[in-house]
C-alpha cells in the first residue's frame, strides 16, 4: 500500500519539474516570448487533446453500457474533440505564422484571440479527464 | 478528495509514462521560435491525425468505426 502512495506522488513530482522548468525557460535574443509561449500552447494543445482522447476511448472500453455511455457528455465533448481539435489547433498554428511573417497589432490580437478559443477547449478537457478517472476511482476500474 | 482526484489525473494524463513527460518537458524548455523546419514537422503530425490511413485507433470518430 505504502509502495502504491509514492507510486501516485510521482506524476506530481514530474508535473512539478516541468512547471519549474517551464518556469525557468528565458527566451533567447532575437525571439519574441509572445510567439514562444503561443508555440508552446500549440504543441501543448496537441499533446493534451491526444491524451485526453487516448484516456476517453479507455474509459469507453470498460463501460458495461457503451450504447448509454455514447450519450454522456464527456464522451460528446471527446467526439466533438476528435472532430474538431485538430482546427482549432490549425487556426492557432495558421495566425502565429502570419504574425511571425507580419508582426503588426491586428495580427497580434488575432493570435490572442485563436490562444482564447484553444484555452477554453483545453480547459474542459481537463474537467472531463477528471471526471473520467475519479468515476473510474468510484466503481474500482482503471 | 480532490488531491486524489488530481493525482490520478495525473496517473491518466501520464498514461504514457516517460514518453509524455519528455513531450512536457521538451515544450516547456522551449526557449526560440519554432524554425520552417519544426513547423513543417508540427504539420506532418497534424495531417497524420487527419488522414484515415495514419489516425491512431482513439483519434477514430464512432461514425469512423461504424457505430452510427
Amino acid at each position: 500500500m505504502k509502495q502504491c502512495k509514492y507510486k501516485q506522488a510521482i506524476p506530481l513530482l514530474v508535473l512539478s519539474l516541468v512547471v519549474l522548468v517551464s518556469g525557468c525557460a528565458s527566451i533567447l535574443p532575437g525571439n519574441e516570448a509572445f510567439v514562444v509561449r503561443a508555440e508552446q500552447t500549440q504543441q501543448y494543445a496537441y499533446d493534451t487533446f491526444d491524451a485526453f482522447i487516448k484516456a476517453e476511448r479507455s474509459y469507453e472500453l470498460v463501460q458495461t453500457d457503451p450504447t448509454e455511455y455514447r450519450k454522456s457528455a464527456v464522451h460528446q465533448f471527446a467526439e466533438k474533440s476528435r472532430k474538431e481539435s485538430i482546427s482549432w489547433i490549425n487556426s492557432l498554428k495558421v495566425v502565429i505564422r502570419t504574425y511571425k511573417s507580419n508582426r503588426n497589432p491586428d495580427n497580434r490580437q488575432a493570435v490572442s484571440e485563436a490562444l482564447a478559443i484553444l484555452k477554453v477547449a483545453l480547459s474542459q478537457a481537463e474537467v472531463y479527464v477528471a471526471q473520467i478517472k475519479t468515476t473510474q476511482a468510484v466503481k474500482g476500474t482503471n | 478528495m480532490e488531491t486524489a482526484a488530481a493525482i490520478q489525473l495525473a496517473f491518466l494524463v501520464l498514461n504514457e509514462g516517460i514518453p509524455y513527460i519528455e513531450k512536457l518537458i521538451a515544450t516547456a524548455k522551449q526557449n526560440k521560435e519554432l524554425t520552417t523546419e519544426q513547423e513543417v514537422e508540427f504539420d506532418t503530425k497534424l495531417a497524420a491525425l487527419q488522414d484515415p490511413a495514419t489516425k491512431p485507433e482513439w483519434w477514430k470518430t464512432d461514425s469512423e468505426r461504424g457505430l452510427i
